[in-house]
């Protein structure tokens, strides 16, 4: 996994309601609720964009400051990251 | 009787020897002699006189009156959907989940747990109003399709045994009352909030996560479970009641089978809180 574009683990389950997406992680029992922003930053972690490129998208679509987009998101992906709902930077190597 | 369900002993005391013979025969596989019962029991009143002149009977889970019928059919599925349900949380043939599942004038509606009992001391009063519930405050997620139903009995019960009670007991067995246990997709699901007092109506995904974190066996369905459990709050209405008294859930009921995001809607008063002194949370007394 390049750790510079988060990926979404694949061993755990997703489901979106309305937008918002709630993520079971069978291996440690944790439930996670997302609201939509930040389902929509999820669905963007599939291991080809970095975070500012993610970023750059969502500013534009939504027409927002791309430096007050790539702050939260950036602190999104790093929270992600530790809930280990994204995929670990070794994993996949060697 | 004392059965063994899901690892604890449970012993169930009744007033009638009928009765109690019936139910020892009819959970005979379960049974356990010679050990401790633990501190859940139920006890089983039967034939109570009533000022409506027919027996009733009554079901206590521990102290708490949870049953008020006159069919006696009734209290025995009750009984049995109860001590089922403590070994719901081993099985993986569907999701199980804590809740009251309720149809309200044929519209099915989930609800806390805690609306089993009140419903239950309610008795025909509920009844009259249109709304019928579960035999347990547990309701079965059907893995592929979402649908919710009463869990079917894990217990080994010899066939008919329903049948058999009334032809034991037929002066004291009381007209056939309704439950609601057909399979159905859930017009409304009401989560309970506490504070503040008339708290927004939640949105289906935190719906999703609140009935996730609420059930019993999802660790042993995994992830299947939680879409399954999507499947089913997809297309309902989701709210959230503050506690509103006995007959003012049979009110939130009925305004969300119709619909209503706030069915608590100035009713809600806040719940009584109490705190042991010398718990964690309170200084030690002096």
């Amino acid at each position: 996994v390049d750790p510079l574009r988060p990926r979404v683990r694949t061993d755990i389950t997703v489901t979106e309601l309305d937008g918002e997406a709630v993520i079971y992680d069978e291996g440690s029992g944790d439930l996670h609720h997302l609201n939509a922003p930040a389902t929509l930053v999820l669905g963007l972690c599939d291991g080809s964009a970095t975070v500012e490129e993610m970023s750059a998208a969502i500013a534009e679509a939504f027409g927002q400051p791309v430096g007050e987009v790539t702050v939260q998101v950036s602190a999104l992906v790093e929270e992600l990251r530790g809930s280990k709902v994204l995929a670990d930077s070794h994993e996949g190597l060697g | 009787v004392t059965v063994r369900v899901g690892g604890r002993h449970l012993t169930i005391r009744t007033t009638s020897e009928a009765f109690g013979g019936w139910l020892a025969e009819t959970v005979a596989t379960d049974a356990i002699e010679g050990t401790e019962p633990d501190r859940v029991a139920y006890s089983i009143v039967v034939g109570e006189q009533s000022a409506v002149g027919r027996p009733v009977h009554v079901v206590y889970r521990g102290g708490s009156e949870i049953l008020r019928a006159t069919d006696l059919t009734r209290i025995a599925t009750c009984i049995l959907g109860e001590l089922d349900t403590y070994g719901l949380g081993d099985r993986d043939d569907a999701l199980h989940l804590a809740g009251s599942l309720v149809f309200v004038d044929g519209r099915a509606v989930l609800g806390p747990a805690f609306l089993h009992p009140v419903l239950g001391r309610m008795g025909r009063r509920a009844l009259r109003a249109g709304i019928v519930w579960a035999p347990a405050a547990a309701l079965s997620i059907d893995l592929s399709s979402g649908a919710a139903s009463p869990p079917s009995l894990g217990l080994s019960i010899p066939p008919r045994a329903l049948e058999r009670l009334v032809g034991l007991m037929p002066d004291v067995a009381g007209e056939p009352e309704p439950w609601a246990i057909d399979p159905s997709r859930v017009k409304a699901i009401v989560l309970f909030g506490s504070d503040p007092i008339e708290p927004p109506a939640p949105t289906r995904a935190e719906t999703l996560r609140e009935l996730a974190e609420r059930s019993l066996n999802l660790h042993k369905v995994g992830g299947r479970g939680l879409v399954a459990l999507g499947r089913f709050v997809e297309d309902a209405t989701c709210s959230r009641s503050g506690w509103v008294g006995g007959d003012g859930w049979l009110h939130v009921l009925r305004a969300a089978a119709r619909g209503d995001e706030r069915p608590g809607r100035g009713r809600s008063r806040p719940a009584r809180r109490y705190a042991i002194r010398g718990s964690e949370d309170t200084p030690p007394a002096r």
